[in-house]
Formats: structure tokens, C-alpha cells, sequence
């Protein structure tokens, strides 16, 4: 009985000294890329994707603990619904209603982008989320204090060790728990998709076909397939908002070949993206092929080449639209995966 | 003022007792007109100006060590000297005495593309800018009083990694000792600089790239 009994302890001793010495590792995930894309920006060397990491992520993303007063989250001016961006707002607004002086961007296919923002000032998707934690628009708090806050909590801590593998929250586990949730925003199962990898049972009306057909030859030059974007900045003529007095990618480089460059967006999703544009001038999507087509001033200095006013008849204009639509991805505008963790 | 003396000298009696042929230290200091300076405290200048420095902070980085020109030894890695901080004045590396000693006075463009980094280059250190990514190289902020009284604050915030204004400089000076002091002369820098003219600059471009430059000047090595 006595053997027994020290037996039980000694094997409790042993047990509870295995459980400290090994923690389990995270589960580490597979990052697909889709068939024919090109091989993502975003290198996972020194940040490998991990469950525990994406949904701590998640749960960050959700989480108005990363603003001053608690009021907003990420996802305040994400919406996934929308294509991860601020629906029927021209320009996001942060704490306390504070304005902003820019169009909430999209969260889509994050992995391929180079550079971040409208004016492409921020260079790598880790510190992109530092910004509007600390803009005095947006969230205004200070990176310290979200980490005090982080390490004050009563189950971040823990989620942090599981995911990272220590209790204390850094500038660099919160970055690259953030990252981990945003560059797995893949948005690759549209209608279009499913029409390029020739899936069965999808076919192109007339009107997307002849829409496709217009797209490459007038727009694709910068939009680009399969991301429907290039890393580069453009002018598409429009003119400086009077309030905004917005100078695009000039403001990052002072270089005055860059004055009103922008960022060209992604266009998946499009379809509920709206409104459009770096200062979401344009409420809807036919206003933006308008625009293209008979709005560009083609004096304007800036304006960027081979770009001219299109003049597409009201048939083209219906074409390019239907197959704008068809770049509508439903299962990640709804994908459970993303949405709010219960 | 006294503290800041004492550590110094503690740090100096420290270091040579052990680290002579095993180790190079480097001890940083900055002075106004020979005089190790002190935040926050005004200093007279030689035409009777005043200075006062508030804030000086610079990053040093990937120190490389040479022997009849030869390299013997590559120290990768970034450190944050501020005058705040005492304990970040004093460096030291576990090599032998070479001939020279080559290090930067920022950081490299790769550092500034890799992403969230930590320790020294953890953005909440203050130098580092997050809406046109990049590290800030060196920050010297204060105040000069001009012999007629007047008060001009000025706030210097080098940095940028991008061509055609990139700000990193690389200093090489001799290195036949095992104890080294780095001198930053902060008063040759502000009374060269117009300040009237230009008293603050926190965007990269050729301003910073031009003060960069001119910084790395003063630096002197013992």
C-alpha cells in the first residue's frame, strides 16, 4: 500500500514536471496559394502561420481594447461584409467621431501587397497596424498602453503564450498576431475564379465576357490579373478635394513626379466595397466607369499614361460592370473563418 | 550631472579591469565645447550663445573590426545610444585589439524593410516612424539662445533608408585600444547648422540626408 501510494506521487511528480517542460507547440497552418498566383510578398520566416496565431489575431482584430476609450476595433472600419473596408463612408472616422482624410482601404489579398496605405508610406504589413492604433483620428492610443492594457488583461496572456510561447506581450508578438489574421484575408473564389480554373457548370454570360474583353484592354493595364491591382501608384486625373487638399504619394517620396499618385485598389469585391476612390468620392460602381469613361480631364498634369477619357457606349458600360461583378467573392465576404469570434 | 560622472567613471574602472585583451568597449559621450553635457541644462557657448539639450538619441549598428585591413570580426545588430539612458553608453564586444573599427550611425535599409523587430529597434522606443516606414536615425532636440536673447527650440529627426535620400553613415576610426570613447561634439553640429532657417526637420529628404551627414562629422573617437 505504502509502494502504491509514493508510486501515485512520484508518477504525479513526474507528469506535472513533463507538463512544464514541454508546452505545446502551436499548430502550424499550410498559407494556400491559389493556383497561377504569383508567390505571396508577406515572408512567414520569422512569423510562421499558426491557428493560435490567426485567431489570436482575430480576436484582436475584433477587439476595441486596441483604441483609447475602447469605443472601436480594427473591424470598426473593416467590416468583412464589405470586403474589410468602412461601407457607405467616404472617409472613416475614429474615437469620439473623429474625421479622418482617407477612405478606409480594403483588407483583401494582403499577402500580395508591397505596400501599404494609399500613399504606400508603410512597408511591410507587420507595422502597418501600429498606424491607426496610434493616428489621433483613428484609434489615438499609444502602442505602450495597448500593451499594458494587453498584459493587464486576465486571457491575452495566456493566448500570447500559446501562440508565441510567452506570457509577455510585445510591440513584435502583437504585430505579428494582427499580421497573421490580415494576410490570411484570401479572397480567391469569385465567379471569375471559378471561370479561369474552368470549374464545371460556370460559364460567362455574353455581357461578362464582352466586359472581361473591355476590362483588358482598357483597365488591366493597372489593374492587373489575378489581384486585379500592381504594386505601383497612378492618377487617374481626379482633382484635389479643396478640404482634403490630398497630395498622395508625393506626402511619402517629395518627389513632384508623384504629386496626386495614389495607390491602385484591388478591384475583387468591388461590388460592396463602395464608396470609391482614395477619399470615396464615388458612391457606386457606375459612377466609377463613368468617370473613366467621360469624366478624365485630359489636361490635367498629373494624369497617368495611357490613361485618356474611354467613351464606352451605354452597352460597354453595362458589360464592364456585369463583369466587375463577377469579381463578388461570397465565401470570404462570409466565411465564418473571418468573422466576429464567438 | 554628478550620477551621470560617477557612471561613467564606474563603467571606466569596470571595464579595464577585465576587458583588456578580451573584450572592446566603447563608451559614448556627448559634449558641448569639451564639456560632457548633461540634459536639460543650459551651456554657454564660446560667443556667449546658450544650448540646451533635451533629447539625443542615435542608433549605432553591425560594428566590424579589422586587422591589417583584413576583417576579424563582424557584430551584427543594432543599439540605441540615449543620453537618457546611461547604461546604453557603454558597448562592449568580445574580440581582441584590431587596427580599426567600422560601424554605422543608423540603421540599413534591410533592417527598415524587415518587418516588427524588437529590443533597441522595438517601435516604442520612439524612433521609428509608422505612416512612412522607417527608422529615425538620430533625434537631437533643445534649445538655442542666441546672443541676443532670443530663443529658437529646434527638433532634428534624421532618418530615411531611400534612395535619393538615404541618411545612414558609416564611421571607420582607428581602434588600437581596448577602451574607446566615442565623442559626440553636439555644439559643432548646432552652431553650423542655420537654424534660424531650418530648426526642425522630421521627413526624410534632403534636408535630413544634408544633417546626416553633417552629423556623422562629429563624431570623434579616443
Amino acid at each position: 500500500m505504502k509502494n502504491r501510494v509514493l508510486f501515485i506521487a512520484f508518477y504525479s511528480c513526474v507528469l506535472v514536471l513533463i507538463s512544464f517542460k514541454f508546452k505545446t507547440e502551436p499548430t502550424i497552418i499550410e498559407f494556400s496559394v491559389p493556383k497561377k498566383w504569383p508567390n505571396p510578398v508577406y515572408s512567414f520566416k520569422n512569423n510562421p502561420l499558426t491557428e493560435e496565431g490567426f485567431q489570436l489575431g482575430r480576436k484582436l482584430f475584433y477587439d476595441p481594447i486596441l483604441s483609447k476609450d475602447s469605443t472601436i476595433s480594427c473591424a470598426s472600419c473593416h467590416l468583412q461584409y464589405t470586403g474589410f473596408t468602412h461601407v457607405d463612408h467616404t472617409i472613416s472616422h475614429g474615437i469620439e467621431g473623429r474625421k479622418g482624410t482617407r477612405n478606409s482601404p480594403v483588407l483583401i489579398n494582403l499577402a500580395w501587397n508591397s505596400s501599404f496605405h494609399w500613399d504606400g508610406g508603410v512597408n511591410h504589413l507587420e507595422v502597418q497596424g501600429i498606424n491607426p492604433i496610434q493616428h489621433p483620428a483613428e484609434m489615438d492610443e499609444k502602442l505602450e498602453n495597448v500593451l499594458k492594457k494587453l498584459n493587464a488583461s486576465s486571457v491575452y496572456p495566456a493566448l500570447f503564450n500559446k501562440a508565441f510561447g510567452s506570457d509577455k506581450i510585445t510591440s513584435s508578438t502583437l504585430m505579428k498576431a494582427l499580421t497573421l489574421y490580415t494576410v490570411s484575408l484570401v479572397s480567391a473564389d469569385s465567379k471569375y475564379d471559378k471561370m479561369m480554373r474552368k470549374e464545371k457548370g460556370v460559364q460567362f454570360s455574353e455581357q461578362e465576357k464582352n466586359g472581361l474583353k473591355l476590362f483588358r484592354e482598357h483597365c488591366a493595364v493597372c489593374h492587373k490579373e489575378p489581384l486585379f491591382t500592381s504594386p505601383t501608384f497612378a492618377s487617374n486625373g481626379l482633382k484635389m478635394d479643396s478640404l482634403l487638399k490630398d497630395v498622395g504619394r508625393y506626402g511619402i517620396t517629395h518627389n513632384p513626379s508623384d504629386s496626386m499618385l495614389f495607390k491602385i485598389p484591388t478591384l475583387r469585391n468591388s461590388e460592396f466595397t463602395f464608396p470609391y476612390m482614395h477619399d470615396g468620392r464615388f458612391k457606386k460602381l457606375k459612377d466609377v466607369i463613368n468617370y473613366y469613361s467621360d469624366g478624365i480631364d485630359p489636361s490635367v498634369s498629373y494624369l497617368s499614361k495611357p490613361l485618356k477619357p474611354f467613351h464606352f457606349s451605354d452597352t460597354e458600360k453595362k458589360d464592364l460592370l456585369s463583369f466587375l461583378l463577377t469579381l463578388t467573392d461570397k465565401a470570404f465576404l462570409y466565411n465564418p473563418r473571418y468573422s466576429y469570434p464567438k | 550631472m554628478d550620477k551621470i560622472v560617477y557612471g561613467f567613471v564606474l563603467c571606466f574602472i569596470l571595464n579595464t579591469g577585465y576587458g583588456q585583451t578580451t573584450s572592446i568597449n566603447f563608451t559614448f559621450q556627448s559634449s558641448i565645447s569639451n564639456e560632457y553635457i548633461e540634459l536639460n541644462t543650459i551651456y554657454s557657448l564660446s560667443d556667449s550663445s546658450k544650448m540646451e539639450i533635451t533629447t539625443c538619441r542615435f542608433y549605432v549598428s553591425n560594428f566590424t573590426f579589422y586587422s591589417n585591413n583584413k576583417l576579424v570580426s563582424e557584430q551584427k545588430g543594432a543599439f540605441l545610444i540615449d543620453l537618457e539612458n546611461p547604461e546604453s553608453l557603454q558597448l562592449s564586444f568580445p574580440i581582441s585589439v584590431v587596427d580599426s573599427v567600422r560601424f554605422n550611425l543608423g540603421i540599413d535599409s534591410s533592417t527598415n524593410v524587415a518587418g516588427i523587430l524588437d529590443g533597441d529597434l522595438d517601435p516604442i522606443k520612439g524612433m521609428y516612424w509608422t505612416w512612412n516606414s522607417g527608422y529615425i536615425n538620430s533625434k537631437v532636440e533643445g534649445t538655442f539662445t542666441k546672443t541676443n536673447g532670443v530663443k529658437i527650440p529646434f527638433e532634428y529627426h534624421l532618418g530615411g533608408y531611400l534612395p535619393p535620400y538615404p541618411t545612414l553613415q558609416t564611421l571607420t576610426f582607428s581602434c588600437e585600444k581596448s577602451e574607446k570613447i566615442v565623442k559626440l561634439d553636439l555644439s559643432e553640429f548646432i552652431s553650423s547648422l542655420e537654424i534660424e532657417k531650418c530648426n526642425n526637420v522630421m521627413i526624410p529628404g534632403p534636408k535630413a540626408a544634408e544633417l546626416s551627414n553633417f552629423l556623422a562629422t562629429c563624431f570623434k573617437i579616443d
